[in-house]
């Protein structure tokens, strides 16, 4: 493989890698913060100050690593332009559409649904401002739809037709219904709540380990999040797998032969598809694919057991030894990171297990690639690499600082003074 | 069909230059508010409205990748280090704008401030860049959109400020004559008709709002000031439909533009609604 080559495709996988572990903990903190602000505002008055104080704590994570999120998420949509021209020459009246669909629907409603969650805490109604929220919520699930859409149509093309060197729209409930992308959806949605919940517990733990610094009040809101994020993670985690497995049956042939390590199998499909498509390497870095299928299985493993322990302990034990118990504490806080290395297992399975194709079959990532020159292509490299690297550890440092205060330091939703007359003068 | 691509690229697009262009230079004009309190007051004037802004930015690119992906994979080819610096620029004046008011130190702030201020000012320069080059320009006419963009969008920015703020910037300059001349060359791939008008348009847009703003009319000012931000995209508006919208996928994606777009513009409206009035103190930013 040429360096220019991989050098496109490292930074696309670090660019890549990085959107996501923001996008991971948005969308699952997005369903957690819906679920705890609707109990606050239907639940018990008297408590809903108390409840709201935890929304706005957490809330205020979730916009650290929103923010950030964001832009991250626009080079991806321009970087298709930039590095991969060849898959809009070939497929760009297809693959356009749901990334299209995806910024003009869930991605606009999104954004501008959640300046108002920001801002007007104070002016909406609760019951709106709640709403708001679930609308959030919803239209960042919708982006997940629209953008596995997208990338199952790279995994497994379905309802489409090659005509003259260009793929052409055949059957639009094919393509959009297409099993290789939709079936992938429920596993990222619990994925995504799995480490949403490990975080929440996980930082949870760490408050609650200097306890003894913070009020009865904030200790209850810590023992509470606690609770949210440890029920969150329990549920989550046997679906995640369960949704995962699912997946196994509609593997490519190489990417499934190379998690099994079936050499026969994969000579095998090698010589079918130099018969079929010409001389050229047509398998995948076997290696790397079952390394990160084994790492993101390892780690599901240490939270199932995990998960398994402080379960049976608090179920035998009760609720009391999930806030008190060091051993607790210092389990929840390990076990925190462990979901956003399964999802880089994960993406790097499902990535690079279908190279050399950038569409399944129909064309070849190394024909995709831009021709940019080396000197652009270093640059973007560097930049964007060093960049979103820089982001990830600024958004993490902000976070576990944020996670570390008082939660009557928060700045989300406090009080501000009054405005004056309107801008429309 | 080729017409109904061009509206919806042309409205998001103008719908980005004006409101997300009114965002960048407001971020550009947050040096001239000193003291930590008056600068944080300026943000929130403009950081409320910032996300429901930047949509329309990433609405743009997705309908022009859709819709002109092959006018798009050369541009981008050509301009590709530019884009790159676009794209760089605009994460860094999100990130020093987002993460300004969570650390409490002066060091950290002033961090952040160069992020914002100097992000805004590549985005800006480089956005003219890519737009001269979408034209067809010459080196020449790079270099005039370079200069022109960061000052266009600064007056966009600082009328938007007074609007918003309870106590907003003194109105800037227009200077209509100089930016008139850059951008007539910054569009002169275009041709010399598309050019003159483009800077003649912007002139006189900006010779209103330097009249209305010496009225003391805020909003005919913005107004003014948004007109002239538009011009620069009529070189571009003019270059790149040449090559011809993808004909499969205008109909799933205009389909979906159209039925949207309601939807959009009432979201909009309520956000613009909700925060109606002038800011006077510092907010989550």
């Amino acid at each position: 493989m040429s360096n220019d080559l991989l050098l496109a495709r490292l930074q696309f996988a670090f660019t890549a890698a990085g959107h996501y572990m923001f996008v991971v903990l948005t969308l699952g903190l997005a369903a957690l913060l819906c679920l705890m602000q609707t109990r606050a505002v239907l639940g018990h008055p008297t408590l809903r100050t108390a409840r709201m104080e935890a929304v706005r704590f957490w809330g205020q994570i979730y916009i650290i690593n929103y923010g950030l999120g964001i832009v991250t998420g626009l080079v991806m949509e321009l970087q298709f332009g930039l590095t991969w021209p060849g898959l809009s020459q070939t497929a760009g009246e297809v693959f356009g559409i749901p990334l299209a669909v995806e910024a003009l629907v869930a991605f606009f409603l999104e954004s501008t649904l959640l300046g108002l969650w920001i801002f007007g805490w104070d002016r909406i109604a609760p019951l709106a401002h709640t709403a708001i929220l679930w609308g959030i919520a919803l239209t960042a699930y919708a982006s997940v739809v629209f953008i596995l859409i997208a990338n199952g149509f790279l995994q497994d093309p379905a309802g489409v037709r090659m005509q003259d060197g260009v793929i052409k729209l055949e059957s639009l409930t094919a393509f959009a219904g297409n099993p290789a992308g939709l079936v992938a959806v429920p596993h990222i949605i619990f994925g995504s709540l799995l480490a949403a919940g490990a975080v929440m517990a996980g930082l949870s733990a760490a408050q609650l380990r200097r306890r003894h610094l913070r009020a009865p009040e904030e200790v209850r809101l810590f023992e509470s999040s606690l609770r949210w994020g440890f029920t969150a993670f329990c549920v989550a985690v046997a679906p995640v797998a369960a949704f995962g497995t699912l997946q196994w049956d509609i593997l490519q042939p190489a990417k499934f032969a190379s998690w099994q390590g079936d050499t026969a199998a994969l000579a095998a499909i090698q010589a079918d598809a130099v018969a079929r498509f010409g001389p050229g390497d047509y398998l995948p870095p076997a290696g790397w694919v079952r390394g990160a299928a084994l790492l993101m299985l390892g780690c599901w493993g240490v939270m199932a057991v995990a998960a398994a322990t402080a379960l049976t302990t608090v179920l035998v034990k009760g609720k009391a030894w999930l806030y008190t118990r060091k051993w607790m504490h210092r389990l929840l806080i390990l076990v925190a990171p462990v979901p956003f290395v399964a999802v880089l297992g994960g993406w790097i399975f499902r990535e690079v297990g279908r190279q050399p194709w950038i569409i399944h079959e129909l064309v070849t990532t190394a024909s995709a690639a831009s021709h940019a020159g080396a000197g652009d292509r270093l640059f973007s490299f560097v930049a964007f690499s060093t960049v979103f690297a820089l982001l990830v550890l600024i958004n993490w440092w902000l976070i576990i600082r944020h996670a570390r205060r008082h939660p009557s330091a928060v700045s989300l939703g406090s009080r501000q003074p009054a405005e004056v007359s309107s801008w429309i003068s | 069909m080729d017409l109904l691509a061009l509206l919806l690229v042309g409205f998001f697009a103008a719908g980005a230059s004006m409101f997300a262009g009114a965002d960048i230079g407001a971020a550009l004009r947050t040096g001239a508010f000193k003291g930590d309190q008056q600068r944080r007051t300026a943000l929130a004037g403009f950081g409320t409205l910032c996300l429901s802004h930047e949509v329309w930015i990433v609405a743009t690119a997705a309908l022009v990748n859709a819709f002109y992906a092959t006018a798009e994979e050369s541009l981008f080819l050509r301009a590709y280090p530019w884009i790159v610096l676009l794209l760089l620029g605009w994460l860094a004046r999100n990130a020093g704008l987002w993460l300004r008011g969570r650390v409490n130190s002066r060091v950290w702030r002033w961090l952040c401030d160069r992020a914002l201020i100097g992000g805004a000012r590549v985005f800006a320069a480089s956005w003219g860049v890519v737009l001269a080059y979408a034209s067809g320009g010459a080196w020449w006419a790079m270099a005039a959109n370079a200069l022109a963009l960061p000052l266009l969008l600064a007056r966009h920015g600082n009328a938007y400020l007074r609007l918003r703020l309870h106590e907003g910037p003194r109105p800037l300059r227009a200077r209509p004559l100089l930016l008139g001349v850059l951008l007539t060359l910054g569009a002169s791939g275009a041709g010399f008709t598309v050019a003159l008008a483009t800077g003649l348009l912007a002139a006189l847009a900006l010779l209103t709002s330097d009249e209305m703003a010496q009225q003391n009319r805020d909003f005919p000012a913005l107004a003014a000031t948004a007109a002239a931000v538009l011009t620069p995209l009529l070189p571009a508006a003019v270059s790149i439909p040449a090559h011809g919208a993808a004909a499969g996928v205008l109909g799933p994606v205009g389909t979906t533009a159209v039925i949207m777009l309601p939807f959009l513009l009432t979201a909009q409206a309520l956000t613009w609604w909700i925060f109606r009035h002038r800011v006077r103190a510092p907010m989550y930013l």
